[in-house]
């Protein structure tokens, strides 16, 4: 019990850091006023730039340098987010479209983009089998696999709970105290702020809206398509397959924003506590030592979305104003228009 | 230094246009079209390596090509038309209903637990006509759901409805695998499904869908509520001092157009007899795309619907070329350049863009310039090109009328133009 509670824990914190970076850059976009539906997308391409270079640039040199290995993906992989979320940022600010329809555009964009390109680059350099082995070595080292503990053991449980991720499982938890800090106790994090409760009113202050929106849409898909990094190199053990659950990754990424009702902290325990309940089905029944069918096996799936749902419920019951969207969520600026 | 600051002047200023000629809209949505096709064209040739031409036969092949390619393509469009004619009423009352995937989904699920359990006790006909009630009925409730929670609390309906595709999904997966027990998939209904007519495997549908498009737009256009839905979705304040009681508006609006995703739901299932995660065809989200661009006009949410499919079967044309180093997400990429170009095209049919002076000097100049190298006559080439801009800009300064937000201390910036120019 002991060990598949371990394993339940420690493959949540794993999948949760996916959901984390996506709702973290979401959660930016969404202080600027932004709802964007594009977070699957986003990953989609992030996933698929950072596991290309780190697939070409190791069956590309003999002995691939450590650190190139994992800035490469890691640039990569915000790059070309942020690329599609400047792309985002253009239609939504310059051209005032409409976000909930750009967003979906993204989405279908960046899904296939990163679906067509995984298999385009497999092709072209001639190989059937795309994993990025040592990029994945690289991105997988841990402190836990360094101690000797007995197998079995509580200490060892511990030890794989708190120690056995990658780098980046740590990285995500850092980006989401920076993002708390900035929002909360920055100038240009309070101008944000006011951008996506009231673009008007700070428009009158003197804030430039429209760089505040760029920036805090571009800067969030950058952030976003690092779940998608880190789905590719590390949950898919740095390999490619067309045949992946990201998109609907990608939508629980949106629905942790609300879960985490906008507060980059909650993301942290929120995205594990989502996959948690995401693997319900696989790892529940072990835990509490029962069987359980596939139909209800589909049911238990359900938790997350459910979960979201009875979360959005609650949040607009209390109409607590500090639990609501950004009051200008989903509108577009335009100063004439006052 | 900041005094300067504040004289730099925009390049551009927008302002708002309500004012254009019909013509002119469709002209501009036309050419994004077009252009969209030129792109789509460049960037498939450039991945295959194919010529233009060839291009553009692949795509026409992957439509018509066969009796069968035909086929599949104008039952998408229907699936997806009817999708977004199910959507018009919500969007008409600025109700985000991205939840069309979990509507079809739910409504196609009721339609199956109906074949499934009494599809052989009961006649066909009979059987067919409840399916279609259940389905229709299933889609509504399913809608209603997040609508009694935006009416009741205010719950983000844009939210509550992607939600809802999930669970819609998942009860499908359970109720697919509680069914197919031992078999690795699904067998097809012990149903007689809905006949074919003019010797068209999909008659009815061409026959439901295109009669459901007219009826919702008759009602949106022409009766009382669907006033009524116009006036709540411009403004709910608005609404509400017309005495118009918004919420029974918004549940009612809501549960029409839950309904009208069911009937999708029922003729997937009476069409195909089983039942499928896919039900929607992949197009709940598409359609939402539709109905937007096409600002309910039923005839343009036609072509939309088309056009999207039309670039579907070209791409998959063109993959069935190129299997060996293209797959079916290819389309995906194909049809997004489509919506995107039909998105960013609207800017241009609601706004008005003026350049600043100084990019028209610019713009000017570089003209000045072009007809130089054209005439390319002695007398030119005497005279260096920077007079006459600046003879231009003269003649120009008088009609200068200062832009709001701009000092009205003019002077330093003309010099400063002048400057440039220099």
């Amino acid at each position: 019990m002991l060990e598949s509670l371990t394993s339940w824990i420690v493959g949540a914190v794993i999948f949760g850091t996916v959901i984390m970076f996506g709702a973290l850059g979401e959660i930016l976009t969404e202080k600027a006023g932004h709802l964007n539906l594009g977070v699957p997308g986003l990953m989609f391409i992030g996933g698929f730039a950072s596991w290309a270079v780190a697939f070409l640039y190791e069956s590309g040199t003999d002995e691939p340098s450590k650190f190139l290995m994992i800035l490469l993906p890691l640039l990569a992989g915000f790059g070309a987010a942020a690329v599609a979320g400047l792309l985002y940022a253009f239609f939504v600010t310059t051209l005032r479209a409409n976000q909930n329809v750009t967003g979906l555009a993204l989405t279908r964009l960046g899904v296939g983009i990163g679906s067509f390109g995984g298999m385009y680059v497999l092709v072209k350099s001639g190989k059937s089998f795309g994993k990025a082995v040592n990029t994945y070595d690289v991105f997988a080292e841990n402190l836990h696999s360094m101690f000797d503990f007995p197998e079995g053991s509580v200490v060892e449980a511990i030890s794989r709970m708190l120690l056995s991720y990658g780098f980046m499982v740590y990285l995500a938890i850092i980006c989401a105290v920076l993002i708390h800090l900035f929002l909360s106790k920055t100038r240009p994090g309070l101008n944000l702020r006011s951008v996506g409760e009231n673009p008007a009113t700070a428009d009158a202050a003197g804030v430039n809206v429209a760089k505040y929106k760029y920036l805090a849409t571009v800067v969030g898909a950058g952030v976003s398509g690092l779940g998608g990094t880190f789905y590719i190199l590390v949950f898919c053990n740095g390999g490619w397959s067309t045949n992946n659950n990201m998109e609907a990754l990608g939508w629980l990424a949106v629905a942790l924003v609300i879960f985490a009702t906008w507060r980059p902290l909650n993301t942290i325990w929120g995205s594990y506590l989502f996959a948690m309940l995401f693997w319900a089905y696989a790892y529940l029944p072990g835990v509490i030592g029962l069987k359980v069918s596939t139909p209800v096996n589909d049911l238990l799936q359900m938790l997350p979305y459910v979960v979201t749902i009875v979360v959005l419920i609650i949040t607009s019951t209390r109409r607590n104003r500090d639990n609501q969207a950004p009051a200008s969520l989903g509108l577009s600026y335009f100063r004439e228009d006052r | 230094m900041t005094k300067e600051k504040r004289q730099t002047e925009p390049f551009v200023h927008v302002t708002r246009r309500a004012d254009m000629n019909k013509w002119v809209k469709l002209a501009i949505r036309l050419g994004a079209v077009l252009l969209s096709f030129l792109i789509i064209l460049i960037v498939a040739s450039a991945i295959t390596g194919d010529g233009l031409g060839l291009t553009v036969k692949y795509i026409f092949d992957g439509n018509f090509a066969t009796g069968f390619n035909t086929e599949e393509m104008f039952k998408n469009v229907m699936f997806l038309l009817g999708i977004a004619v199910a959507l018009a009423p919500a969007f008409k009352l600025r109700f985000w209903n991205v939840g069309a995937q979990g509507q079809v989904l739910f409504g196609a699920l009721c339609a199956s637990i109906l074949a499934f359990y009494i599809g052989d006790k009961i006649p066909n006909a009979l059987l067919l006509i409840m399916m279609l009630i259940v389905a229709v009925v299933g889609g509504a409730l399913w809608a209603l759901i997040p609508a009694v929670f935006k009416v009741k609390t205010g719950a983000n309906e844009t939210l509550f409805t992607l939600m809802m595709n999930y669970i819609a999904i998942q009860l499908v997966a359970c109720f697919i695998d509680l069914w197919k027990g031992k078999n690795s998939a699904l067998p097809n209904f012990n149903i007689h499904g809905i006949d074919s007519i003019f010797g068209l495997k999909y008659g009815i549908t061409y026959l439901i869908v295109p009669l459901i498009a007219v009826i919702v737009f008759v009602y949106l256009a022409k009766t009382k509520q669907g006033y009524e839905i116009a006036v709540v979705g411009e403004s709910m304040n608005t609404a509400k001092y017309a005495g118009i009681n918004t919420s029974k508006v918004i549940l009612r609006t809501i549960a029409i157009s839950g309904a009208v995703c069911g009937l999708i739901g029922f003729l997937y299932v009476g069409n195909l007899c089983r039942l499928s995660n896919t039900a929607d065809g992949g197009y709940g989200f598409t359609a939402i795309i539709v109905t937007w661009a096409s600002q309910f006009n039923p005839i343009a949410m036609a072509a939309i619907a088309f056009g999207i499919v039309f670039f579907e079967g070209g791409a998959g044309g063109i993959v069935d070329k190129h299997s060996n180093i293209l797959n079916a997400y290819f389309s995906y990429i194909i049809v997004a350049i489509f919506l995107f170009l039909l998105i960013g095209c609207e800017f241009f049919i609601n706004y008005r863009i003026n350049f600043s002076e100084k990019v028209k000097e610019f713009f000017k100049k570089i003209f000045a310039k072009k007809k130089k190298t054209q005439a390319e006559t002695e007398e030119e080439t005497a005279r260096p090109a920077e007079d006459i801009t600046d003879d231009k800009l003269v003649e120009e300064l008088p009609d200068d009328s200062p832009d709001e937000g701009v000092p009205p201390a003019d002077p330093p910036q003309n010099g400063e133009a002048n400057k440039e120019v220099e």
